[in-house]
This record gives C-alpha cells, structure tokens and sequence, in this order.
C-alpha cells in the first residue's frame, strides 16, 4: 500500500474516473475513455486519459501490459492492488462526504424537488 | 469520386495537426503515448463522423483544442499539487465562461498601447483588404454559378464544325445552338443605329433558360422564320418601352454575308434587363432556320463532356475536317471555363499575391507581438508566479490575437467594399471579359464576409499563439530572473524572430519581383514606339449594309465620297480608309504563300485593305519601293505594300519588290474562291504595331482593288481642333442616311485602353509589393531595434574596454543580415516560381528575367541594410557610461 492511498487525500476526478473505469478488468486507452464517458457523462479528450494513465503508472496504480509482443501500439492497462486499494479508499471517503452532505439536507429531496 | 482517398488525407491531415497539438504536452507523455493519442483522435473522429455526421466532427475538434488549452493532468491525488486548487472535469464549454473576461482583459491592453494597436491593425486591415477584394472578384468571376440554370450541364464546343450541326446532334445534346453572329443596321422609326445580335437557332433560350419578360421566344416551324427577339435595351432605346411592342415590325440591314438586303422581322419578345449571354451579340436575336455548327449546348445527362468530346471529334475526323491533322481535338468546356479563359490565370495571380502579402503582414504582427511579449516578460513571469495558469495566459495571449485579427478584419471588410464600390467598374473594364450583372456583382457577399472571417480567425491564431511559444516555454523564474537582458531566456525567442524576419524578407521578395515584372512589362509597352503618332487620329468605322452596298463600284463611289468630303472638314489635315485601324480593331491573321518558294515557314499575315491616304494619315514613308495610289485600281495589276518584318520573314536578304504573294485561305471580296488573287509587291513601309502584342507582318492592298463594305475612316485633326463627329454623321446623312457610324474613337484612346490593362495590374502588384516592402523593412528595423537595446549594456561593456564603434556596428548588422540572406535566398526561389505564373501576363520581359530578380534582391538588400544600420548605429553611439550606470 502506498502512503498516498492511506492518507486519504482526494483523487483528481479524472484519476477516480479512470481507476474507476479499470475496475472491472483491463481495458485499452480508447476503452478506457468510452468508459469514462459513459460513467461520468463528461467526455474527456486522449491528452487527459493518457495524461492520467502516464501518472497512474508512475504512482504504481496501474500497469502497462503490450499485448503479444506488440510494443508500440494498443497497450493495456491493469489495475494494480495499490490501485484499488486507492480507489477504495477514494469510494469510501467519497461515501461519507455523501453522508456528510445528506445530514446537512443540502441534497434537493424527493419533497422539495418537485 | 471514392470516399477512400478523400478519409485517408483527412486522416493524414488530422493526424498532423494533433501532432502539433500534442507539442503542447511534456516530451515523456508524446514519447510513450503519442502515436496511441494519435490512433485513439482518429477513432473518434471517424467515430463521431459517422454517427452525427460532421457536427459530431467539429465537436470532437473544439473538444480536443478546449483540452490542450486546459491544464494537464496533475499528481494523481489533488492534494499534491501544493498551490492549484483540485481541477473539475469541465465540459467544453466550460473555458468558453472565461471568453467574456479575457475579451475585456485583451480590450483592456489593446486600448492601453493605441499605437500598437493601431499599427497592427492598419498592416492586418490592408492586407486583409487585399484578399476581401480579390476574393470578391474570384468569387464573382470563378466560383458564382452562371445565371442559367443547372449551368454545368451547358457547354461549348470548338472549334464550331459544320460536321457537327445543331440539327444533328442528338446522341450528345439534349437541346444544341448555333449562330450566326451579325450586326444589326436598325433602321425606319429614328435614326439608324447599328446593334450587336445573332441569328440563333431555337433552343437558345430553353438553353439558356429565358424566359421573356414580354411575349415569347421562337416555335420551331418555319412561320417563325421572321420573328425576332429584342433585349430590354433595345426595347428602351428604340420603342421607348412600349407595352404593346409584340406584334410591331423591326427593320434592319444584316451585315456580313447578308449585307444589303432590307430584312423585316416582327418582334415576338423582350428579354429581361439583367438577360446576360458572354458575348455580348444579344440586342436582337432572330431565328436561324439552316443547320450550322453547335457553338453551346446543353449536354445529355447521360454524356460526360470527355466523352462528348471524343463523340465529336471522331465525327469531324470522319467528315474530313481534321484535314490528315492527326491531333485535331474537339473541345467540349463548361461555359465558364470558355469565359473565364481569359481572366482566369490574372485573378489566381493576383489573390495568390495577395495571400503572399497577407501571410507577410500576418509575420509582422506576429513579430510586433513578440516583441512587446518580450517587454512584457516580467509582467508575465510575475502573472504565472501569482497562479494564473498557462492555459489562461495562453487564451489570452490567443483572444488578444483574435480581437485584434477581428478589428483588423472589420477594417478589411469596410476598406474593400470601399474599394469595390470605387473601382468595380475599373477592375471589370481592366480585366476584360464579361461578367453577368457588371460591376454590381463585384460585392462584399455573405461568401466574402465567411471567407474573410475564417481568414481573420486563422491569422488571429496564427500570430496570436506565436507569442505564446516562446513565453509559455520560459519557466517562471527565467522570466522573472532574466531582467529582459537577453542571456539564454530570449534564445528560443530570437530564433523565433529570427524565422519570422526570414520569412517576411522571402515573402517580400517573392511579392517584389511579381510587381516589378508587371510594372517593367507595362512600361515596356509604355515605351513601345508605335512606328505612328496617334495623337489627333480618330477612327470612324462605318459599315455599308443597304441596297446596293453589294455593288462593288457603288462601294468604292461611297467611300471616296465620305473620305473626300471629310478632308475638306475643319481642322481635318489628312484623311485615309483602312480596313482596321491600329489598336482600334484587331485583325486576324491569315496564312500567306509566294509563287517563288521564298522563306521555308512564312508567317501568318494581317490583311490590311487601305486608301492611298491612309499611309500619308499614319505618317508613314516606304523605305523600299512605292506606295499605294490612286491608280491601283480594278483595272490594272494587284499590287501589295508589305511591312519591313514581313519582307525580313518571307524575303530575307533581299528585296520584295516585284516578288508576288496571296493569302492562301482568304477570300478578297470580289473573290469567289480561295486561294485569290496574287499582289505583286510594289514598296515596303515601316512596321506599325496594332496592339499590346506588337507589330506583326502586315500586307496592304489597295481599297480599290479589295472594296469592302466595311471600313475605317481614319482621320487627322489639327492640333487643339475638334473631332469631326458631326462633319461624318452630316456626311453620312447625305450619302446614305441609312449607314450609322458604328464606333469612333481617338487612336490616343484607343493605345491607352489597349495598354491599361497592363498598367491597372502593375499598379496593383506594384502596390502588393510596395506594401511588402515596407511591412519587410518595419519587421527588420523592429528586432534590430530591439536586439541594440537588449544588447546596449553589452555594448557599453565592450565601447568601455575600447572596443569600435565600427566593430559593434558590424557586430549587430552580421547578425541581421545573416538572417536576410536566408530570407532573400528563399525569396529568390519563389520569386522564379510566382514569374513563371506570370509569363503569359508579361510584354517584353520574361518571367525568369534576372535582372528583374537581381534588381528586387538588391533593392531589398540595401533597403535592409538601412533598416538594420540605423539602430545599430544608434546602439554604438550610446555613450557606454550612461548605459552602466542605468540600473
């Protein structure tokens, strides 16, 4: 486990995203952006996917895999332990802001939203 | 064509502007990842293409340029990043909240340097009017459809073939015309007056899709033979725009080859006013009923023109018209390619300089904005310490551009609908050629205003992120640390500069010699000596078309008439008849041959018929032999004047005198068949040049011995006296009061129309390049400038340790002109490349002319050398003790 993921800083929203999007298996650069797409409803461009890939590898979340000797093109990227465990971490702290805020009663109810 | 070709160059072509796009991303990133981001772009381009179609194109392009303007993704947990609050994944139109605020900052500093401001915009407004203007004139001449329509269809065929007549030209046109251009003698109900007309066969209007304004157009059975059709100026003119004019006679003379007979039309209807036919020949239109050669049609929607064109070519060659000429072609053009022929190589001459001239004040600005970046370094370096982003400086270093692009863009459009309104008519005379609705068609359209703006906007871009390059590149503290005193920050800057100067010298240079080829063009024909003097000699073209006026004797008897009576008029010293006067008519050349061998490939000759008088009226002597006389009549041999270039072709080394020749496919008048007559040569005059092209061999022959129909009356008048307009038409009243004068014009004119065309576009690319220059020399001095101030504290140190003026001066100016050379080599090159396109613009001088090349280069160079001393000079001046105790 990396210090950062114990420390419970938050993520970048696009790094939550994209550790998001990895969570269900390997995914390509591509699929990981049509991913994030359709799970945030934000589309976000190849320089902030790989962008954040880049430093996701360089923090050691995620790893980088060429499929059958293929160096240069289609990698895959996979989700390391440190990962999920940061992406836990991120869940869980995104949890109890949602609590946090639900006691407030700043979240429009079904009464008051018409 | 195939979709294939046109996706894969737009991918290569995406692929490349991402690929400078991604420049903007560290190096480790492009390294790794590049050609993967690259890959992905495209899958969502093709992607969005196919699902929403080109919006879902332009989307992913505003998206991808939003997210390189945006910061890049930072540390993975937010917090890391010390000082920049955690990003916000923002939608698109997110950065578009900051436009409002950066519009005003850019306002703000604009309104804060107005002389900057002003000079940017007044070098970008000029520039951009240049193009407005000349994308106008494309636009009105290249790319507006023809008023007909489904114009594309509608095509010419040449040359016109008997072999392919209008009757039997099913299997290729839908609906085929011929012609039989005429002018008109109108006559009875006025005065008689000559209009241009044709007589056309029927589908001519379905062709064109006319529909009258009043009555109909022809029926195809042989009733209607005399039906005639009128435009809405002859309507004007001579029923005065009467309603009930369908049913009322028409008379006139024919001239031509149904000259002399009295023919009585009913006119059937009237063109609309705005009825435009290229040429020109549409005052009155009358039925032809005989098959003759197809000259426009409207092809078959199963019939391509290539394979029209070989349809007919082989059917010529079968009939024998291709005479064993193995290459005989027929051509079959859209009819706008027939009348943009012409104009078509000028306009693309001219907006491509333009283009040249707006990419060179496009360098200037960029430049200008550089160097007040530079100056403005610590205020940016002090702007990024205190958190403002690269991504906002850099939108707003890009507004700052597009503002200034759109004020600039703004004056371009005001200076060249200006400029339309005020030489419209000039720019449509000069550029020869018609163009449907006039000069009124030359206007800043909704075309015009979307090009221009798309233009601004790139040159907003273009200029406004040069800046950007070099200042977003610069770490912060560099900035803040390089005091704006050289050193390695501005390195990346001076490389820039250095590449922009290049580049406005190579352009300018480029620019330079394409105006002084037309100017050195215009004043060679300015120079041209004539071999005539023109001042005081008027041509009046006067046609015989009446009764009689097939009667070779009357023909002789009426002219000898007018031309006695007229030498008689006040201040008429000389007068003289002439088939076509010199620049006033342009007469075609026709193939001659001698009895005697002579030359093995003679020239093509003019076929000059002229009064003994008119050589005495032109002022010219024989330098061999006689001239024409009186006595050179129908009775005794035919004889033949030549001019010297035409008895240095044929006769070379030795006299034509007595020599004989004939046209060998031209008919004189009185001939029936071809070849005629031979001429003996009796005398040989000095050249006369007839046109911009200058002299061509010419061959005269006596009026008397060739009468026609048709002539010139060629007068001169005293010094100060008046033309004799009145003393022809009172002539011509009495003699005939059915012969109008078709034309007269003063040969001074005449020579100055002919050459205007040449002078209108040396002025025009002369300005191009005047402006060039200037924006070229301003760039120069501008860095020179700025690189003597950067420098000046470095200069003091060395002026201090004894160093000589004359050494620093030379320092500064190595460096500089270093860089000019490159440019001028550059330039050089496109300077061949833009002469080339000249060529066939250019009157005595060729498009490669070195010396023209040489003369600009130079010009540049000592222009340069000026603009590079003079601050230079300055910075050794400086008293060095003043500069080190500055700061």
């Amino acid at each position: 486990m990396t210090e950062a993921a114990t420390q419970g800083h938050a993520l970048t929203p696009a790094v939550f995203h994209v550790l998001l999007a990895l969570a269900d298996g390997p995914l390509h650069g591509y699929a990981v952006m049509k991913r994030v797409e359709a799970q945030s409803g934000v589309a976000m461009g190849p320089g902030t996917i790989y962008g954040s890939l880049q430093r996701l590898e360089e923090a050691g979340w995620v790893e980088v895999s060429s499929a059958d000797g293929d160096t240069r093109r289609t990698r895959r990227f996979t989700l390391t332990g440190d990962g999920r465990e940061a992406l836990h971490a991120e869940a869980a702290r995104m949890s109890r802001l949602a609590h946090l805020v639900e006691g407030k009663e700043l979240v429009p109810g079904p009464a008051s939203g018409g | 064509m195939s979709a294939g070709p046109t996706s894969r160059l737009m991918d290569a072509v995406a692929r490349l502007v991402y690929r400078l796009l991604l420049l903007r991303y560290p190096r480790r990133l492009r390294r790794v990842y590049g050609r993967e981001m690259e890959d992905t772009l495209l899958r969502l381009l093709d992607e969005a293409r196919r699902q929403r179609g080109l919006r879902g194109w332009v989307i992913v392009w505003l998206r991808i340029l939003e997210e390189t303007v945006r910061p890049l993704p930072g540390p993975v947990q937010a917090s890391q990043a010390s000082t920049r609050p955690a990003r916000a994944i923002r939608s698109p139109v997110s950065i578009l909240r900051h436009i409002p605020v950066d519009v005003e900052g850019a306002a703000r500093t604009l309104r804060r340097t107005p002389g900057f401001t002003a000079l940017v915009v007044g070098i970008l407004g000029v520039a951009v009017a240049f193009n407005t203007s000349a994308f106008a004139v494309v636009q009105a001449y290249l790319l507006r459809p023809l008023p007909y329509p489904d114009a594309d269809r509608i095509v010419t065929v040449s040359p016109a073939t008997s072999a392919v007549g209008w009757k039997n030209s099913e299997d290729v046109f839908e609906k085929a015309v011929s012609w039989d251009l005429d002018g008109f003698t109108l006559v009875g109900g006025g005065p008689a007056d000559i209009v241009l007309g044709a007589w056309v066969s029927p589908d001519f209007f379905d062709v064109l899709g006319i529909h009258p304004i009043l009555g109909r157009t022809f029926n195809d059975d042989a009733a209607d033979a005399r039906a005639a059709v009128i435009s809405h100026d002859v309507w004007m003119r001579r029923f005065g725009g009467d309603a009930g004019v369908v049913g009322r006679t028409l008379n006139l003379y024919p001239s031509g080859g149904r000259a002399g007979e009295l023919y009585s039309f009913t006119v059937v209807g009237v063109l609309p006013a705005d009825f435009w036919y290229l040429n020109g020949y549409t005052d009155v239109l009358v039925p032809r009923v005989s098959d003759g050669p197809v000259y426009m049609g409207r092809l078959r929607s199963d019939v391509p023109p290539e394979r029209a064109a070989a349809i007919l070519t082989e059917r010529a060659a079968a009939t024998g018209t291709a005479q064993g000429n193995a290459s005989f072609r027929i051509r079959v053009r859209p009819l706008r390619a027939a009348y943009t022929a012409t104009v078509r190589r000028r306009l693309e001459v001219v907006q491509a300089t333009a283009l040249l001239v707006l990419l060179v004040a496009c360098a200037n600005a960029a430049l200008l904005l550089l160097l007040r970046a530079e100056a403005r370094k610590r205020e940016t370096g002090i702007r990024r310490a205190l958190g403002a982003g690269g991504a906002r400086l850099a939108l707003q270093s890009v507004t700052e551009g597009l503002l200034l692009a759109a004020l600039a863009g703004g004056l371009g459009l005001v200076l060249s609908t200006g400029f339309l309104a005020a030489l419209g008519d000039l720019v449509v005379a000069r550029l020869g050629g018609s163009l449907p609705g006039g000069a009124a068609a030359l206007h800043v359209s909704g075309g015009v205003i979307l090009v221009t703006s798309g233009l601004c906007a790139l040159v907003g871009i273009a200029f406004g992120s040069v800046p950007l390059w070099t200042t977003l590149r610069g770490r912060t503290a560099r900035l803040l640390g390089g005091n704006g005193r050289g050193g390695t920050a501005s390195v990346s800057s001076g490389r820039t500069r250095a590449a922009l100067v290049a580049t406005e010298v190579a352009l300018s240079l480029t620019v330079l010699t394409g105006g002084a080829l037309m100017v050195r063009s215009s004043l060679h024909l300015e120079r041209t000596r004539l071999g005539f003097r023109p001042e005081g000699l008027t041509a009046f073209t006067v046609g015989l078309t009446s009764e009689g006026s097939r009667d070779l004797p009357h023909r002789i008897a009426f002219f000898e008439a007018l031309a006695r009576e007229i030498s008689d008029a006040h201040g008429v010293t000389s007068v003289g008849l002439v088939r076509g006067a010199p620049f006033d008519a342009r007469l075609v050349t026709r193939a001659v041959e001698t009895d005697d061998g002579g030359a093995a490939t003679l020239p093509e000759v003019v076929p000059q018929v002229v009064s003994p008088g008119y050589f005495s009226t032109l002022g010219l002597t024989p330098s061999r032999g006689r001239l024409i006389t009186d006595e050179d009549d129908a009775g005794t041999t035919p004889v033949a004047v030549v001019s010297e270039s035409l008895a240095r072709l044929v006769w070379p080394g030795t006299s034509p005198v007595g020599r004989r020749i004939r046209f060998s496919a031209w008919r004189m008048p009185e001939q029936t068949e071809t070849p005629g007559r031979w001429f003996t040569v009796v005398g040989v005059v000095p050249d006369v040049v007839d046109g911009v092209e200058g002299a061509r061999p010419t061959m005269y022959v006596p009026f008397k011995q060739a009468p026609l129909g048709w002539m010139a009356l060629v007068t001169r008048s005293r010094p100060g006296a008046s033309v004799p307009v009145r003393d022809v038409r009172a002539a011509l009243t009495r003699l005939d009061p059915d012969v109008p004068i078709y034309a007269h014009r003063s040969l001074t004119e005449a020579v100055s129309r002919a050459r205007a065309p040449a002078r209108f576009f040396a002025g025009l690319l002369g300005g191009f390049a005047a402006f060039a220059l200037l924006l070229a020399v301003l760039g120069l001095y501008g860095v020179a400038a700025y690189a003597a101030r950067l420098r000046r504290r470095d200069v003091a140190v060395r002026m201090a340790l004894g160093a000589r003026r004359t050494a620093v001066e030379g320092l500064f100016m190595r460096r500089s002109l270093a860089v000019v050379a490159v440019g001028l080599a550059v330039g050089a090159v496109g300077g061949q490349l833009l002469g080339r396109q000249l060529n066939g613009q250019l009157y005595g001088v060729s498009g490669g002319d070195p010396l023209t090349a040489a003369g600009v280069a130079a010009l540049l160079l000592v222009t340069a050398v000026i603009a590079v001393w003079v601050p230079a000079r300055r910075a050794a001046r400086t008293d060095p003790a003043l500069v080190l105790r500055e700061e």
